[in-house]
């Protein structure tokens, strides 16, 4: 007889994918795989840079697509010191928990080839 | 303690603290909503009804025997003569979920862990324990010539947990969101 936990962990997990509460869109993790790639490469990510980037279809799509990975709790703004106008982006700590186990699983995969 | 007492023990918990809990969400959508009842048990907004589902979801048939003494608890119990219905009644409060719930997991190929289920089951799921309470229900009425309200009732009763069912996991829904991305943050 499956847990009681389990059956409640799942029935939470379908409820909490309740429209218009479910995760991200196709667009928004597209968006998020490119910024952990550029965060990959240590650089910051200015908000202007990305909203003038032409992959997007216009600036706003842009703003928007990076605004509702900020409401959702992916990545945060971050003003720059030395001009406030100015905003980069950060990966928020979920989004950075994700590229460590990434990173886990590709330097783990990599030891394999070299073993083998 | 034995196997076979440890899990009878358990199954009586289960089967008291959903009757319990029932009863007490029962009360408190007669406080709330007592303005939309068309009659003394029927409400078009209902919110227990999200309970039901849950409850048969997570317990299976414990749920649903819990849900019927549940049942049998909120019932006036005043004219002896009405002892037959109120029994009935209340075994209809947890057989007609039953029903439409392993109805569902079998249309829907949803596992006994609950694998497989999503949102859209959810929804479903909501629905067709309305659709089963309000038939099974109004039929028992009918049949024992307590109907009073005709078609109204079969629709009120629908409405009711259609709404209840959506207030309440609508609410949950929004609870874990608003906590996930709180959690996300810190």
């Amino acid at each position: 007889m499956p847990s009681t936990a389990i059956r409640l962990l799942k029935l939470i997990r379908a409820i909490r994918d309740l429209p218009p509460f479910s995760k991200l869109v196709e667009a928004e993790a597209q968006l998020l795989d490119d910024l952990i790639a550029l965060s990959h490469e240590n650089q910051k990510i200015r908000l202007s840079d990305l909203m003038s980037d032409d992959r997007y279809p216009s600036p706003s799509t842009a703003y928007r697509r990076v605004n509702s990975l900020r409401q959702k709790g992916f990545v945060n703004f971050e003003s720059d010191p030395l001009d406030r106008r100015v905003k980069f982006i950060r990966l928020a700590k979920i989004s950075r928990q994700y590229v460590e186990l990434l990173d886990a699983g590709i330097v783990h995969i990599s030891q394999d080839d070299v073993s083998a | 303690m034995t196997g076979v007492m440890e899990r009878s023990l358990k199954a009586i918990l289960v089967v008291g603290a959903v009757a319990l809990l029932w009863l007490t969400v029962f009360r408190f959508n007669i406080l709330l909503f007592s303005n939309t009842a068309l009659s003394e048990r029927i409400h078009w907004i209902f919110l227990p009804a999200a309970f039901r589902i849950i409850a048969v979801l997570i317990y299976g048939w414990r749920g649903a025997v819990g849900l019927m003494l549940g049942a049998y608890l909120t019932l006036p119990h005043a004219n002896p003569d009405d002892v037959f219905y109120e029994i009935l009644l209340s075994i209809s409060s947890g057989v007609a979920p039953l029903i439409a719930v392993l109805l569902c997991q079998r249309l829907f190929t949803i596992r006994n862990d609950l694998s497989g289920l999503n949102a859209w089951h959810v929804i479903a799921l909501s629905i067709s324990c309305a659709f089963a309470n309000s038939i099974v229900l109004n039929l028992l009425m009918w049949a024992m010539g307590k109907q009073q309200n005709g078609v109204s009732a079969v629709w009120a009763i629908f409405v009711g947990d259609v709404l209840g069912a959506a207030i309440v996991i609508g609410a949950i829904a929004l609870v874990l969101d608003i906590a996930l991305r709180f959690m996300r943050r810190t």
